[in-house]
Order: structure tokens, then C-alpha cells, then sequence
């Protein structure tokens, strides 16, 4: 079987009488990632200072993990954290409601949510909270309390909201969703519109979006070959989108021959692939890395994983690579168990989105795929990232949480999982 | 829609990541393993060396005086990028304060920001970062009370370094024996140089890793090297032995109107050199001899003009600084004269070719050789003993007795005196000095040599070789540099025996008689008697050879073997008798013409005083207890004894 990494897990907790269930590994593994991205953004952040007479070395020492833990990112993964545990421990009364099918309100919801999210995307426009970065206009900034003013990506939650909205209506849709026009059309029509908006402004995500997109759709059950014939014209869009701006095609050609203009084009995939090589395999140590100083760009967002390697090595490496499958079993295996198809389809959506984000990003660093500014999952710096990648996490421990009740055993539980060839083609009903 | 669909969806997908996962840790292990050759220039650590110059060894003469020692001070440099820009009002409060030309300083600054300005512009059209000058220095290193005050002018662009001077308390009294240091605080010749390497010590090294803006980080541990300072070097001279040398040899020269001396004072025992003095006075309106370009022809019949020739300076010879300045102790040859008969005399009498007693024709102080060469002696008498012929300095009687010895047994025994050869006390410049070939050696260099001339020695040769005098026959071999514990430990002493202590005694007594004359004549003509020491010396006079012509010239008339009418004359001495605490050797170079036309040129006459009076003052600084006992103060000191016993 494919699920490795999550025999090595249970035969690391045995045969004990406390096996952990599949929300607990879940929030495990997403607590390391965290904390090793709280540690990895902090050191690639990390600056020297020359001591002067005007400012003497400091006799803290610099970087405590109080300062690290009460600085901003640990605020921020403090913040996650509680995402995270709002949502498994929100009530399941209305969870339970909130993801009942409801066939009769399909065009309704997807009219609705369509209109919020593709507006809640506008907003980056807005002027007086739209803030600019790096030439593109992904960033909201609104006043918050505690941290000051706050930038958001709204496409952030967009990503997170559309797989929310698109698992609900693709189970509403029943049936219809085998019929082109009726069923799959609008839902396309809605995907697309969304990444579109997006797209302008970050072909990565849309790709991303896009992408969860139609397998949620696939995953409900969607024709094969209605997407097979309508792929063609998203591909054609994601060309469009790439051969209509320069910059895209100059990120293409450095990744075709990087060496071409090693200071210019292809600056920034050398440096990456500088920074894994210093690793030599056992890596430099922790904090020791050399190309945070100012030679790898966006060395704490979307480029952390080279300076993981380039400090902790293969092993570094080794233990992200294994957290993510160990993320990806697990969340697979909650979604295995999963009656209720609404919360299957989100489980789905958010393993997807995640192992999807994290492959395009380890790709990308690694240059085994062109440049893309997109973040890896639950390490590379970011607030809105973070708490909701961990708030969408909480809900798969919420979902598990529910599968629990009236199972006494956890062995039982596997058991009846899978000797339950069939799964139940009708939803669970509402428990409250 | 199936639960199955959703079951191989997510297989599906979970599959996808993991070859994804498997490609990605394969790629991060050829890149962090087997790196492509081409990443190689982005790879690893980005350093800088940083040098730490050591500092340089401290020079301090045989008690421990101070002769040169290096200090730091603050040189100012300007950052041309960052000066004010325009730059007037600053250069000119800059220049103020330093007291240097605003138009010098200005002109070093704006120069160079133009040169960035320039370099922007390229660098704008290129796209490249400009390389900029940074770095200009001004004026001399200063002290750090102006170095404040520099500060405190607030100049953006200025910047204070500290630079290491050299510093020479004693430059004055050892000018050309110490040599400077250069640019990179680097010996140039004298004894900078000699002992450089000891001096220099290590320089130290760091390398730093530096940010993508080449701001250092960190030292890389273990790559930092901290600078090993000079050893400090302790040379044999004694500063105030040195003093007391050049004041009375400069007296000398001043009395004798000479243009110039040199005096060379040592310890028999170790033979160490005390003191080293080279003065040249400074004369205008010497002449110099008429040259002519090689291929020209000569006018026949060409005269020189008469009158007194510059004898020490060669022409076209630039000025330079005094420490860099030739240091003629060890550089310049000059024919000894009578002052090398004692060698020939004592290796005679050592090889029994004459006795002491034994009696010489000295022909009534003139006579012709065997091949017809017109001897004279200065005291013309018709016969002396061997013993007079080395106090009245004859000839004639040296050379009979020279004649007895073999051509190849005079060679060797010049030879083995160390003549010929450099001494290798630690000045690079040294000469060898000039003894005839086997070959070359005629019966004219026979007999020559037997009053001194045709053998080239420098005052440090002569000195070591009559060190042997004042110990028992043997040279002093102990002390072969000029460094006070010069000697080697792993290098056995070579005391090298030349004569027999009896010969040595002979040649003593015989040269305190020679002394006394001339400490006769300096009572009678100074007034200065009532020595404490006695002294044994020789004296020498010799014509001053015309060196070769400079290359590509040849002189305006053929064959000038030596200058008319001026001498080198020289005093070698050693005192006191029984057991020679100091040897000394002046040699006063071409006394006046006065001098000459009185007669009285000779160097028992002009160089003798310099040696007695040098001897006297050394040898009361060292405390030597005086080995004569006057017959006033013998009396004062019955007198008092008789006080006391009554």
C-alpha cells in the first residue's frame, strides 16, 4: 500500500493503549509544520548587526524564544493554533447544518457565493485598504487590534471559501451534476470566474484554485469527459495568461537556461539552488545558513524550503517531505471514513489544496519547475495562510471528532471502516 | 456520484504528491551532493580576507636604548563618494586644519570625484553597479589631539585610519646604519633590512563572511589568525659610545678641514661593533673629474685642471635620504697605507723571516727596488731594527723584508686576515674589498703591499683583522653581525688563530711607541695630554685612489690612477695595553689642502687625536679602570693617605 509514512506512525505509537485517532496525528503534524515554519521564518529572518559604540552587543543574547514566541510570526502561529481549534471544537449542531445538502437552494448557493467571493477578490482594488507589494495588487490592509494594521489576502480566503462552497453545492447538485449544461456549466462558469479575478494578479493561486476545483468536481462525480472537453479551454487561458505578461515569460526562459543572466532573469532560481547545495547533504545547522543574507530572495516566504535544506539538510528535508505525507494519509484516511459526502468533498478539497500548494512550491525551489510565487503550507511566513490553512485543518479534526461518536474503540472503528466496502451513497443525517 | 470516485480521487491525488515528494528529495540530494558545475560560483561561503599587519620589532642598541620603534597614529582619507559635493567649503576647512595646500587637497578629491561621477554614468548606461573610489588619503599621519579635531569637523566622507610610523629617537647618530622602512612597513636597506624578517613578524589573516551587500557577519571560526608582532632585535652598538664617536670625529674633520670620515670602534673580546660613524661634510666647489662619452676621442694633451677633487661622492650619485645613504664603513674600499704594516710585520716575524733585534739598511730613506722602483721613507735614517722599522713606519725596511716571503705567503696570510672578503656583519651593501689575484700579483704588488697600497680594505675589514692584536693572535670569530647576540647558537665559535700571542705582544709594544709619537705631537699641537689609557696604533696615509669611471663615460685624461695631492688618512688603535678593552679604526678622507702643504695630512696627525680622544671618553663611559696612574694624582693620593694616617 501507499500509506508508508502512516504505518511508520502507528508502529511508533504501537500497539499502546492511547493510539492516537487520525485528528489527533492530524493536528500533530500540523503543529510541527508550524513550529518549524516559526523556526525557519525566524532564522531566515534573522539579522547580524555590527556591534558599535553607540549600540553594544545586546546582553539578551538577541534572539530568545520568548522574543521568538512574542514576536509577530509567533503571534501569528499562536493565532493559527486557535484557528485551528475553534474549528475542531466548534459546536457540531452547526456544522452538521451548515454542510446538510440542500438540492433545491444549488443555484441559489452558487449565485451567492459566487457574487461574495469574486467581490471579496475586488476589494484588493479598493482604494484606501488596497495595498501593493512586489508590482501586484493581492494585499488588503485593515486596522487590527493588538498587531496594528494587518495586510490579508483576500484570494487566500477565497481559495479556502470556494472549497467550501464548491464541496456543498457539488453534493446539492446530485444528480445534475452528470448534466453538462444544468450541472456542471454553472459550477465551471463560477469556477472560472473566480480564478479569472484571480489570475490577474496570481497565476499560481488560480492555477491552484482551478485545479481543486475540478477535482472536487471529478470527486463528485462530475463526467470525465465533459471536463476532458472543456480542459482544452482552460488550458488555453492559463497559456493566455502566461504568453500575455512579460515577466511570466522571462520566468519560463530563466528556467529554461538560469545561467543566461545569472544576475538578472535567473538571479533568483540560482540563489534557491545555491542555498540547497550549501546543505551538503548534512546541512550548515540551524541558523548557520549564508544565503539569507541578502542573496536569496523571499528567503522566509515562498523560498523557506531552500533555506530548510540549506540548514538542516536531507534530514530537514526529509522531515518535511514526511509531515506532508503524513498530512496527506491521514486527512485521506479521515476522508475514507467520512459518510457525510459534503465534509468527504471538503476533506478532499483541502488535502488537494495543501498537497497541491506544496508541490508546486517544492517544484518551484527546487527548479524542477518554473518560477511561481506561491507559499509552502503551513511553514512559509504568513498570517492569513497559516490561520486558515490551520482553521481548514481544524474542520478535518472536527469532521474525524463527529466519526468518533459511537465508536468506543479505535480498532473497532478501523475495522468497521474497512470492511465497509460500499460506502454509504446517502448522506448521514443530522444528529442535532 | 460515488464514494468511490472520491476514494480514487484521493488516491489518486495522494499518489501525485508523494512521486512529486520523492522527485523533490531526490533533486535536494543531487543538488546538496553532486551540485551542478556551474553552481559552483553561488555556492559556499562568500568571504573576504581581512589582513591584520603585525607590528614591526623594536630596535634597541646593546643597553637597551631605544633605536627605532613603531607607533600608531591616525591618517585622515577622504571617501570621495560621500564628501560634500560641492566640495569647496570642506576641502578648505580640511586643508586649514591639517595645514596642508587647499589646492593640493582639493585637487586629490574632486579629482577622484569625477572619476565616480564618471564611473555612475557608465555604470547607469551598463546597468552594473559602479565601482567607486573610496579611498584617498591626505597628508602625513597625525597626532590624535588633531585627529579629534578632524573628527569634530563633522565632514561627511572623512575618515580617520590608524597607520603605523616608524620612529627613529636615534636617527640622527645612526642615520646609514639603520636603513628606513617603506610602504608596506617593509625594511629598505641599513639594518631594517638586515634583520627584517625578524623584525617584520607574522601578518595575520581573517576570513569574514560577508552579506550580499559585503557587510561582514562573521569571522569564519577557525580561519582567523591573529598577527604575530616583530621580534624585538637588540643590536651590538652602543648608543652613547656612537655619540661620543661622531663628536669627535666630526671635531676631526671640522679641525682638518676633511671632507669627510669614518670611524669604526669595537669590543677585541667579542668583536662586536660599538660604534659606526660615516660623515661626509658637506663641501661646495669641489671638483669633479671632466668625463667624456665613451666613443669620444680624448683632446691629446689634455691637463686636469688643478685644484681639490670631490674624493667621496661619485657623480651623477643621487640625494637621497640620509638613513638610505651609503654606509661607507662597509662600502667604500680605501688603500690603508702604513696602518696594514703591522700584518705584513707580524706575519714576517711570525714566519721568523726577521727578528725584532735584527738590523735593517733602510738606506738613509731612499732608495730603489731591484726593478727600480724610487722608495722614500717620511723618518730617513740608515738603519733601524725590525722593531723600528714598524715604529718609524719605514718603507724600505719593510719592504727587504717582505722580499724574504714568498708572493703566495703574503696572499694567504692577507687572505686569512679576512681581507677580500665581506664580513658579513648584516648590511647588504657590504664590500668584499680588492686583494691582487695569484695571477695578477707582481713584484710591484709585492712590494706595494708592504706598505699598504694596492690591497682595497674597508675600516670594518681592517678592524676585525687587527682585533687580533688586542687579543692573543686569534680574530674574534664570536660575533659575526651586528646584532649584540648575533651568533648562532647551533654555529660553533671559530676563533681563528693568525699569529702568535709573542708576535702579537711584539706588534703591541711597537705600536704603543708609534702612539706615543703621535700622542707627542698632539701635546704640542692641541695642548691635550695626561691620557689614562695607553694606546697602541698605527697609523696610515695613502693616496686616494680614482675610481672607475661611470658606465658609458670614460675621464677626459688617460690613466688617473690616483687623486694628486689628497690622501686618506688613518688611524687604526687599540687601548689599553695589557688587556684591549676597544680597537678603533678612523679614517679621515682627504684632509685640506692647508694640511697637506704644513704637512700635516698624516694620520698620526689628523686621524690619531679622533682615535685618542674617542678611546679616552669610551673607555671612562665603560669604566675601565685606567692602566696609567699620573705621577700628580699619585702625589694627591699620598697626600690624602698621609691625612689619613695621621
Amino acid at each position: 500500500m501507499i500509506w508508508g509514512p502512516k504505518v511508520v506512525l502507528r508502529l511508533a505509537c504501537g500497539r499502546c493503549p492511547c493510539v492516537l485517532r487520525n485528528g489527533q496525528i492530524l493536528f500533530l503534524c500540523a503543529l510541527a509544520l508550524l513550529t518549524l515554519g516559526v523556526l525557519m521564518v525566524t532564522s531566515a529572518g534573522m539579522q547580524i548587526e555590527q556591534a558599535s559604540a553607540e549600540q553594544p552587543i545586546r546582553g539578551d543574547g538577541g534572539l530568545s524564544p520568548i522574543a521568538i514566541l512574542s514576536g509577530r510570526i509567533g503571534i501569528y502561529a499562536a493565532l493559527a493554533i486557535g484557528a485551528m481549534a475553534v474549528a475542531a471544537f466548534a459546536p457540531a449542531s452547526i456544522v452538521d447544518r451548515v454542510i446538510r445538502p440542500r438540492p433545491h437552494r444549488f443555484y441559489q448557493m452558487l449565485g451567492v457565493g459566487a457574487l461574495v467571493l469574486v467581490g471579496s477578490l475586488l476589494l484588493v482594488y479598493l482604494p484606501g485598504i488596497a495595498r501593493e507589494k512586489n508590482f501586484s495588487a493581492r494585499w488588503i490592509e485593515v486596522p487590527a487590534p493588538v498587531l496594528g494594521r494587518v495586510s490579508i489576502q483576500p484570494s487566500e480566503f477565497v481559495k479556502w471559501s470556494l472549497l467550501g462552497l464548491f464541496a456543498w453545492c457539488a453534493v446539492s447538485a446530485g444528480d445534475r451534476l452528470r448534466l453538462f449544461w444544468l450541472g456542471l456549466v454553472p459550477m465551471l462558469i463560477v469556477l472560472g470566474m473566480v480564478s479569472a479575478v484571480i489570475m490577474k494578479e496570481d497565476l499560481g493561486t488560480a492555477v491552484l484554485v482551478g485545479s481543486t476545483g475540478i477535482i472536487i468536481l471529478l470527486a463528485a462525480g462530475a463526467k470525465i469527459w465533459h471536463i476532458g472537453v472543456l480542459a482544452p479551454v482552460g488550458l488555453g487561458v492559463v497559456a493566455a495568461g502566461l504568453f500575455t505578461s512579460e515577466y511570466r515569460m522571462k520566468r519560463v526562459t530563466s528556467f529554461v537556461d538560469p545561467y543566461a543572466d545569472p544576475a538578472g532573469d535567473g538571479f533568483h532560481i540560482i540563489q534557491s539552488m545555491g542555498a540547497i547545495a550549501n546543505g551538503e547533504g548534512v546541512g550548515r545547522g540551524l541558523g548557520h545558513g549564508l544565503q539569507k543574507f541578502g542573496y536569496l530572495p523571499e528567503d522566509t516566504t515562498d523560498f523557506i524550503f531552500a533555506i530548510i535544506s540549506e540548514e538542516l539538510g536531507l534530514f530537514g528535508v526529509a522531515l518535511v517531505l514526511f509531515l506532508y505525507c503524513v498530512l496527506l494519509t491521514t486527512g485521506s484516511d479521515i476522508a475514507k471514513r467520512e459518510q457525510r459526502p459534503v465534509a468527504r468533498l471538503f476533506i478532499l478539497g483541502v488535502i488537494a489544496t495543501i498537497g497541491l500548494q506544496a508541490c508546486i512550491n517544492l517544484l518551484v525551489v527546487t527548479k524542477l519547475a518554473p518560477t511561481k510565487g506561491i507559499a509552502l503550507p503551513l511553514i512559509s511566513s504568513g498570517g492569513t495562510g497559516w490561520i486558515l490553512t490551520s482553521a481548514a485543518l481544524g474542520l478535518i479534526i472536527r469532521f474525524d471528532r463527529s466519526q468518533l461518536r459511537g465508536a468506543t474503540d479505535p480498532a473497532e472503528l478501523t475495522d468497521k471502516a474497512e470492511a465497509e466496502t460500499d460506502p454509504p451513497s446517502e448522506p448521514v443525517g443530522a444528529l442535532a | 456520484m460515488t464514494g468511490d470516485r472520491v476514494q480514487l480521487v484521493t488516491k489518486l491525488l495522494v499518489a501525485l504528491c508523494f512521486l512529486v515528494f520523492v522527485a523533490v528529495f531526490l533533486r535536494v540530494g543531487q543538488l546538496q551532493l553532486e551540485p551542478d558545475e556551474r553552481l559552483g560560483d553561488y555556492v559556499g561561503l562568500r568571504q573576504s580576507v581581512r589582513f591584520q599587519d603585525p607590528v614591526r620589532g623594536e630596535i634597541y642598541d646593546r643597553r637597551g636604548r631605544v633605536i627605532a620603534a613603531t607607533r600608531f597614529a591616525k591618517r585622515v582619507f577622504v571617501d570621495p563618494s560621500k564628501f560634500p559635493d560641492p566640495p569647496g567649503e570642506a576641502i578648505v576647512a580640511l586643508s586649514q586644519m591639517l595645514a596642508l595646500d587647499p589646492g593640493e587637497v582639493g585637487q586629490r578629491i574632486v579629482s577622484r570625484m569625477s572619476e565616480n561621477q564618471a564611473a555612475i554614468l557608465a555604470a547607469t548606461e551598463s546597468g552594473e553597479n559602479p565601482r567607486l573610489i573610496q579611498y584617498v588619503s591626505i597628508g602625513d599621519p597625525i597626532d590624535q589631539q588633531l585627529a579629534e579635531q578632524v573628527r569634530g569637523l563633522g565632514i561627511k566622507g572623512v575618515h580617520l585610519e590608524d597607520v603605523p610610523v616608524r620612529e627613529y629617537p636615534a636617527l640622527d647618530q645612526l642615520a646609514n646604519l639603520l636603513g628606513l622602512v617603506g610602504a608596506e612597513h617593509s625594511g629598505l636597506l641599513g639594518f631594517e633590512h638586515a634583520f627584517d624578517e625578524e623584525l617584520t613578524g607574522e601578518r595575520g589573516q581573517g576570513a569574514y563572511v560577508r552579506d550580499a551587500s559585503r557587510k561582514p557577519l562573521w569571522i569564519e571560526p577557525g580561519t582567523w589568525k591573529p598577527a604575530q608582532a616583530g621580534g624585538d632585535v637588540r643590536m651590538s652598538i652602543d648608543l652613547e659610545l656612537q655619540r661620543i664617536a661622531m663628536e669627535e670625529l666630526h671635531r676631526g674633520i671640522v679641525e682638518f678641514d676633511a671632507a669627510g670620515g669614518r670611524l669604526v670602534m669595537a669590543d677585541p673580546h667579542t668583536g662586536e661593533i660599538l660604534a659606526i660613524v660615516d660623515l661626509v661634510r658637506d663641501m661646495p666647489g669641489l671638483l669633479q673629474l671632466p668625463l667624456l662619452p665613451e666613443d669620444e676621442k680624448r683632446v691629446p694633451g689634455y691637463e686636469l685642471p688643478v685644484g681639490r677633487y670631490d674624493t667621496i661622492r661619485n657623480l651623477g650619485e643621487p640625494e637621497v635620504h640620509p638613513a638610505l645613504a651609503k654606509n661607507r664603513c662597509v662600502e667604500h674600499l680605501y688603500e690603508p697605507g702604513s696602518s696594514f704594516k703591522p700584518f705584513i710585520w707580524a706575519a714576517i716575524t711570525e714566519a721568523g723571516k726577521a727578528m725584532p733585534d735584527e738590523v735593517f739598511d733602510t738606506e738613509g730613506g731612499l732608495w730603489r727596488t731591484s726593478y727600480g722602483r724610487r722608495i722614500e721613507d717620511v723618518t730617513r735614517r740608515h738603519e733601524m731594527t725590525w722593531s723600528e722599522v714598524l715604529v718609524n713606519s719605514s718603507n724600505i725596511g719593510m719592504i727587504k723584508a717582505t722580499e724574504r716571503m714568498s708572493f703566495k705567503d703574503v696572499r694567504d696570510k692577507v687572505l686569512e686576515l679576512g681581507f677580500g672578503k665581506p664580513t658579513r656583519i648584516g648590511l647588504s651593501t657590504e664590500s668584499a674589498g680588492a686583494v691582487t689575484t695569484m695571477k695578477n700579483w707582481s713584484k710591484y704588488t709585492h712590494t706595494s703591499i708592504a706598505f699598504g697600497h694596492e690591497v682595497g680594505v674597508t675600516p670594518v675589514q681592517i678592524l676585525r683583522a687587527y682585533g687580533a692584536f688586542a687579543r692573543t693572535g686569534d680574530m674574534a670569530g664570536t660575533l659575526v653581525d651586528l646584532r649584540l647576540t648575533g651568533v648562532d647558537p647551533n654555529e660553533p665559535t671559530v676563533v681563528k688563530r693568525v699569529f702568535g700571542s709573542e708576535v702579537c705582544v711584539l706588534v703591541r709594544e711597537a705600536l704603543v711607541k708609534v702612539a706615543a709619537k703621535a700622542e707627542a705631537t698632539m701635546e704640542r699641537v692641541h695642548g691635550e695630554s695626561g691620557w689614562k689609557y695607553t694606546m697602541f696604533g698605527k697609523s696610515g696615509t695613502a693616496d686616494v685612489p680614482v675610481g672607475p669611471a661611470p658606465e658609458g663615460f670614460k675621464y677626459a685624461k688617460a690613466r688617473i690612477g690616483y687623486y694628486e695631492d689628497q690622501y686618506n688618512s688613518s688611524f687604526i688603535a687599540g687601548a689599553p695595553f695589557e688587556t684591549p678593552r676597544l680597537t678603533i679604526i678612523v679614517v679621515i678622507d682627504d684632509p685640506g689642502p692647508e694640511q697637506i702643504r704644513n704637512r700635516e695630512h698624516y694620520g698620526s696627525y689628523v686621524a690619531a687625536p679622533v682615535a685618542r680622544r674617542v678611546l679616552e671618553r669610551s673607555l671612562e663611559y665603560l669604566g675601565v679602570e685606567p692602566d696609567i696612574v699620573h705621577e700628580s694624582e699619585e702625589t694627591e693620593q699620598d697626600r690624602l693617605a698621609a691625612i689619613d694616617s695621621e
